[in-house]
C-alpha cells in the first residue's frame, strides 16, 4: 500500500492543497457557530454518495470544535423498496404506488422521529427517506434544513407534492445545481457536490501503481488513452463514444476503454453492455471493463493513464466523474449537458461537445495539441481546487447553517 | 581468407564473446537500477528528477556500448597493437568527454530550473557558478585527456596552480565584496533606506546594494560607493527610518458566500430582461461578479453571466459582446449596472424582435449572493505591514476589499486606497493603487499589481528618487 494514503484525514491534511488562509477561514467560520448542536439525518451509514460525504463531513466539523452528529432512520425492506420507487418517480420515472405505502412511508418516519434525538438547534435531512421527520419539529429556535442530493427538476408530479407539503415545512432547501431545483415556498440554497482529493479515487498514484492497473487489463501503454467512466446504461452514449472514436482512430493511433459497471437496480443495463459489446466487437483497441463497485484505485489509475477523458451523456447529473477527470489535470471532452456545464466552461476547461462528430473533431484537436490539452487541463486542475474540493462543501454547510440565523444579504459575524 | 580466420579466430571469438556479454549484463544491471532509482525519485517530488531521468535515459545505452567495446579491446589476446591502443583510448576518451559533458548539462538544467525562482541578486551567483563550472569541467577533461593519452600533466598542474593563485590573488578584493556581500543580502544587515554612518565617516541613505559593493547618497546629493567588505570589517551605525504610522490600523477582513437560489428562471430575452429590472441587488452582483471569483484564478473573463447565457446559450453574439464589454468599473452603484444591462437588453429586442427559446434545462437561473463578512486576525499598523500581510491574505479577503467594498458598502472606492489616504495620508499611493482597473486583470493579477506598486512606492521613497 502506498504510504501517502491517509485513512482518516484530517484538514490539516488538506493545506497543501488548499493554502492555509482557506483553513483559516473555516476555522473562523466554525467559530461563529460555537454552542450550535448539529444533526445530521440519512438513511444509511455505508453506501452511496451522502453516507460517503457525510462520513468525512461530520468528523471535519468535530474537528473544528463543532458539535456534529450524524443519526440514520431505521426502516425494514418494504419501507426502503417504497423509497427506492419515491426516488425513481421524483427523477422522473413512472411507477405504482399504493395508498397503503404513503401511509407505511409516513409510519416508519413517525416511529423514527420518536426515537431519535431530535433537540439539536439545527437538523439536516438528507434526500426524501426522512423528509416527514419534520413533523416533529420541536423547540421555535429550531432549524430544519432539507438537502437534496437528488435532480428532481422533472419529476413524478404525485410523488413531488406528496414530499413538497413536507419539504415547504423546513426553513430552507438545499439543491446541487440550480436546474435540479423546483419552486419552494422556502429559502432555497444551491451547494455543488465534491470529490475528496485524499480518497482512493483521486489521490495520486505512483506510475507503479498506475501500469499496474494497465498491464492487468491488457491496455497499450504506447498508445494515447481515450476514456470514459460511467455505468453502462443509454444515457452516457457509450455507443456515441465508440462511434466518435471511430472518426478520431481513422487519422490517429489511438485506444478507447470504456469503464464502468452496471447499476443492480437497472434492468437495461446489461443490455446496454450487450450492446456496446456488439458494436465494439473485434476491434483490439476497444477495451470494455466491467468493474467491480469497489474498484476506486482502478478507476483512478485508469483516469491518470489516460491521454483524453470523455463524458458523452446525453442526461447527466452533476457529472463527478468528470469533476474527478478534471481534478487529475487531464483533458475533457463532455457533453454540453446538466452539472457538466457548471464545470467545464468551453475552451477554458475542457471542450463541450452536442454531437458525435462535435466530440470526434473536439478529441482531435486535443490528441494532435498536447500543449493546448496541457493548458486546459491544468486549467480544469484549478478549477475543481477552487470550487469542486470537500473543504469548500464543509465550507458552504457551515455557511448554510450561520444564514439560518440572518435574513440579511450581507451578514457581519 | 580461411586461412587468416583459422589463425585468429580466437582473437576475434573472445572479444566478441565478452562484448555481448557486457552488452546483456549491462543492459539487465540498467534496467533493475532505472526501475529502483526511478522509484527513490518519485518519493521525493524532487522537480530536478524529470531533469536528471532525461538527460540519462539515452546516454546511458551509449555509454555501455562504449564501455563494452573497451571491454572487448582490452581484453583481445592481440598482444602490443597499436591499433588496439589507439582504439581502447578513443573509446575511453568519447567516453569521459562525454560523461563529463553530461554531468555539465544535468548540473546547468539544475540550475537554470532554480534561477527562475531566485531574485534577481542571487542570480548573479548562479551565473558565476555556471562560468565557474565550465572552468571545471574543460579543467578536468583537459587533465583527463593527458592521462589517458599519457601526455605529461605535470606542466599544465602547474600552469591551472598558477593560473588560480593568480586570480585569487588578482580578485582578492573582489571575493572579499562578494562574500561580504551575501552576507549583507542574505541576513539583510542593511536595507534601502536605511541611513548608515561607517566608522571611516562616510554617511548617506543606502540606495543600491550589489554582490560587490553599496551605494549610498549622501546629504550633498553626491553617490557614494563602498566596498561591502568595508562595510562588514568597519563599525557601522544604522539608523532605520521607522514607518510611518497609520492614524488607525488596517484590519483585513474576509468574505464568504452562499448562493441561495431565488427560483427565478429566464428561457429568452424577454424573461431576463423582466427579472433583470426586478431582482435584488445581491443577484445583479452575483451574476455579475460570480464569473471573476471561480475562474479568478485561470483568466480575466466576460464580466457578467448575463453575457455568457446570451452568446452561449441562446447565440446573440452581438448582443453579448455588448454586454460583456460593459465596464463594471466605471459604475459606482448595482443600480447603475441593472440599469445599464437593461438598457442594451432593452434596445437589442426592440430592435430586433429577438424570441429565440433555449432548450429545457439550459434557463438562465437567477442566484442571490450572500455574504458573510468576518475579521481575520490580521491588522496592519503602516505599509511594511500592509505590504505584508498583503502578500498571503486570501483571494476572499482581497476581493472583499476590492470589488465588494466599493458595489455593495457603496463606498467610492477601494478599501486599501480609502486607508492609504485617510490613515496613512499617502494620497499618490491611494491614487496609484485605484487606478488599478480590478475587472481587467484576475485578483492574483490585482494582488501582484497592488503589491508592485506599494514597493515601488516604498522604494522611491526610500531612496528619496
Amino acid at each position: 500500500m502506498n504510504k501517502s494514503f491517509i485513512l482518516k484525514p484530517k484538514l490539516k491534511d488538506y493545506e497543501p492543497i488548499i493554502g492555509r488562509s482557506a483553513l483559516e477561514e473555516l476555522k473562523a467560520l466554525a467559530d461563529k457557530l460555537s454552542g450550535k448542536r448539529i444533526l445530521n439525518i440519512n438513511s444509511t451509514y455505508i453506501g452511496g454518495g451522502v453516507a460517503e460525504i457525510l462520513a468525512r463531513m461530520v468528523p471535519f466539523m468535530n474537528e473544528l470544535g463543532i458539535d456534529a452528529r450524524w443519526s440514520v432512520i431505521k426502516g425494514d425492506n418494504e419501507f426502503f423498496n417504497i423509497t427506492k420507487k419515491f426516488h425513481n418517480a421524483l427523477h422522473g420515472k413512472k411507477e405504482e404506488f399504493k395508498d397503503n405505502e404513503f401511509e407505511y412511508f409516513l409510519e416508519v418516519n413517525r416511529r423514527n422521529s420518536q426515537e431519535l434525538d431530535l433537540l439539536s438547534d439545527i437538523i439536516f435531512i438528507h434526500d426524501p427517506q426522512p423528509v416527514a421527520l419534520i413533523q416533529k419539529r420541536g423547540h421555535t429556535g429550531q432549524k430544519w434544513l432539507w438537502r437534496c442530493h437528488i435532480d428532481i427538476s422533472n419529476p413524478d408530479e404525485k410523488i413531488w407534492n406528496f414530499i413538497k407539503n413536507y419539504v415547504e415545512k423546513y426553513d430552507a432547501a438545499v439543491f446541487s445545481a440550480p436546474n435540479f431545483a423546483k419552486m419552494l415556498n422556502i429559502r432555497m440554497f444551491l451547494i455543488y457536490p465534491s470529490i475528496d482529493p485524499l480518497s482512493n479515487k483521486n489521490r495520486e498514484l505512483s506510475r507503479e501503481q498506475i501500469n499496474a492497473v494497465l498491464d492487468k487489463y491488457g491496455i497499450d501503454k504506447k498508445k494515447p488513452i481515450i476514456l470514459q467512466v460511467s455505468r453502462f446504461d443509454y444515457l452516457k452514449d457509450p455507443v456515441g463514444v465508440i462511434k466518435a472514436f471511430e472518426m478520431v482512430r481513422k487519422n490517429i493511433p489511438c485506444q478507447l476503454i470504456l469503464a464502468g459497471g452496471t447499476a443492480t437496480d437497472d434492468p437495461e443495463s446489461d443490455k446496454v453492455l450487450a450492446e456496446v459489446k456488439e458494436v465494439a466487437w473485434k476491434n483490439p483497441d476497444i477495451h470494455i471493463l466491467l468493474l467491480p463497485p469497489d474498484s476506486d484505485i482502478e478507476i483512478n489509475a485508469l483516469q491518470r493513464a489516460a491521454t483524453v477523458i470523455i463524458q458523452k451523456s446525453l442526461k447527466e447529473g452533476f457529472g463527478l466523474t468528470v469533476t474527478e477527470a478534471l481534478w487529475k489535470g487531464k483533458p475533457v471532452v463532455a457533453s454540453a449537458v446538466g452539472g457538466i456545464l457548471l464545470q467545464i466552461k468551453h475552451k477554458i476547461t475542457g471542450l463541450l461537445c452536442h454531437s458525435v462528430e462535435g466530440a470526434a473533431y473536439a478529441i482531435k484537436t486535443l490528441l494532435t495539441n498536447p500543449e493546448y490539452a496541457k493548458r486546459l487541463g491544468e486549467n480544469g486542475h484549478v478549477h475543481v481546487r477552487q470550487n469542486f474540493l470537500i473543504t469548500r462543501h464543509l465550507k458552504d454547510y457551515l455557511l448554510l447553517f450561520l444564514c439560518q440565523y440572518y435574513k440579511e444579504e450581507l451578514i457581519y459575524l | 581468407m580461411f586461412e587468416w580466420f583459422e589463425k585468429n579466430w580466437f582473437s576475434i571469438f573472445v572479444p566478441s564473446i565478452v562484448f555481448i556479454s557486457f552488452i546483456v549484463s549491462a543492459l539487465w544491471i540498467r534496467f533493475k537500477l532505472s526501475k529502483y532509482v526511478k522509484s527513490k525519485l518519485d518519493q521525493l517530488k524532487w522537480p530536478g528528477k524529470d531533469i536528471i531521468l532525461k538527460n540519462l535515459t539515452v546516454v546511458v545505452f551509449y555509454w555501455i556500448l562504449i564501455l563494452g567495446a573497451y571491454t572487448a579491446v582490452e581484453i583481445s589476446p592481440v598482444k602490443d597493437s597499436l591499433y588496439r591502443l589507439f582504439i581502447s583510448r578513443v573509446l575511453i576518451t568519447v567516453f569521459f568527454v562525454s560523461l563529463l559533458c553530461v554531468i555539465y548539462k544535468i548540473v546547468t538544467e539544475i540550475l537554470n530550473f532554480y534561477s527562475d525562482k531566485v531574485k534577481p541578486p542571487i542570480l548573479k551567483a548562479f551565473q558565476t557558478l555556471k562560468t565557474a563550472l565550465i572552468i571545471v569541467v574543460i579543467t578536468v577533461g583537459i587533465l583527463i585527456f593527458f592521462e589517458i593519452w599519457k601526455f605529461p600533466t605535470t606542466t599544465f598542474i602547474l600552469f591551472v596552480i598558477l593560473g588560480c593563485t593568480t586570480a585569487i590573488f588578482v580578485l582578492r578584493e573582489n571575493i572579499s565584496n562578494l562574500i561580504a556581500g551575501f552576507e549583507i543580502i542574505n541576513s539583510e544587515i542593511i536595507k534601502k533606506g536605511d541611513y548608515i554612518k561607517l566608522e571611516t565617516a562616510e554617511e548617506g541613505t543606502v540606495t543600491k546594494i550589489t554582490w560587490t559593493h553599496t551605494e549610498i547618497k549622501s546629504f550633498e546629493n553626491k553617490v557614494i560607493i563602498i566596498p561591502n567588505s568595508r562595510i562588514t570589517k568597519t563599525k557601522l551605525e544604522i539608523f532605520r527610518r521607522p514607518p510611518k504610522k497609520a492614524k488607525e490600523p488596517f484590519r483585513f477582513y474576509t468574505r464568504l458566500n452562499a448562493k441561495e437560489l431565488t427560483g427565478l428562471k429566464a428561457k429568452n430575452l424577454k424573461e431576463l430582461l423582466n427579472y433583470i429590472k426586478e431582482v435584488p441587488d445581491s443577484v445583479i452582483f452575483y451574476h455579475t461578479h460570480d464569473f471573476i471569483e471561480e475562474y479568478h484564478y485561470l483568466t480575466p473573463q466576460p464580466s457578467n453571466e448575463f453575457a455568457f447565457w446570451v452568446g452561449n446559450t441562446l447565440g446573440y453574439e452581438a448582443l453579448s459582446e455588448k454586454l460583456s464589454s460593459i465596464d463594471i468599473y466605471e459604475f459606482s452603484t448595482i443600480g447603475e449596472i441593472r440599469k445599464r444591462i437593461a438598457d442594451i437588453l432593452e434596445a437589442y429586442i426592440n430592435s430586433n424582435q429577438a424570441d429565440k427559446s433555449c432548450d429545457e434545462g439550459q434557463e438562465f437561473h437567477f442566484i442571490k449572493s450572500i455574504s458573510a463578512v468576518m475579521s481575520t486576525s490580521y491588522v496592519a499598523h503602516d505599509l511594511r505591514e500592509f505590504l505584508h500581510i498583503l502578500k498571503f491574505i486570501s483571494s476572499n479577503s482581497l476581493f472583499f476589499h476590492i470589488y465588494e467594498a466599493r458595489l455593495r458598502l457603496g463606498k467610492l472606492t477601494n478599501d486599501f486606497s480609502l486607508w492609504l489616504s485617510e490613515s496613512l495620508d499617502e494620497k499618490m499611493l491611494a491614487e496609484a493603487i485605484m487606478d488599478i482597473d480590478p475587472y481587467l486583470h484576475t485578483i492574483e493579477g490585482v494582488r501582484r499589481k497592488i503589491i508592485s506598486t506599494v514597493e515601488a512606492y516604498l522604494e522611491s521613497e526610500a531612496t528619496g528618487e
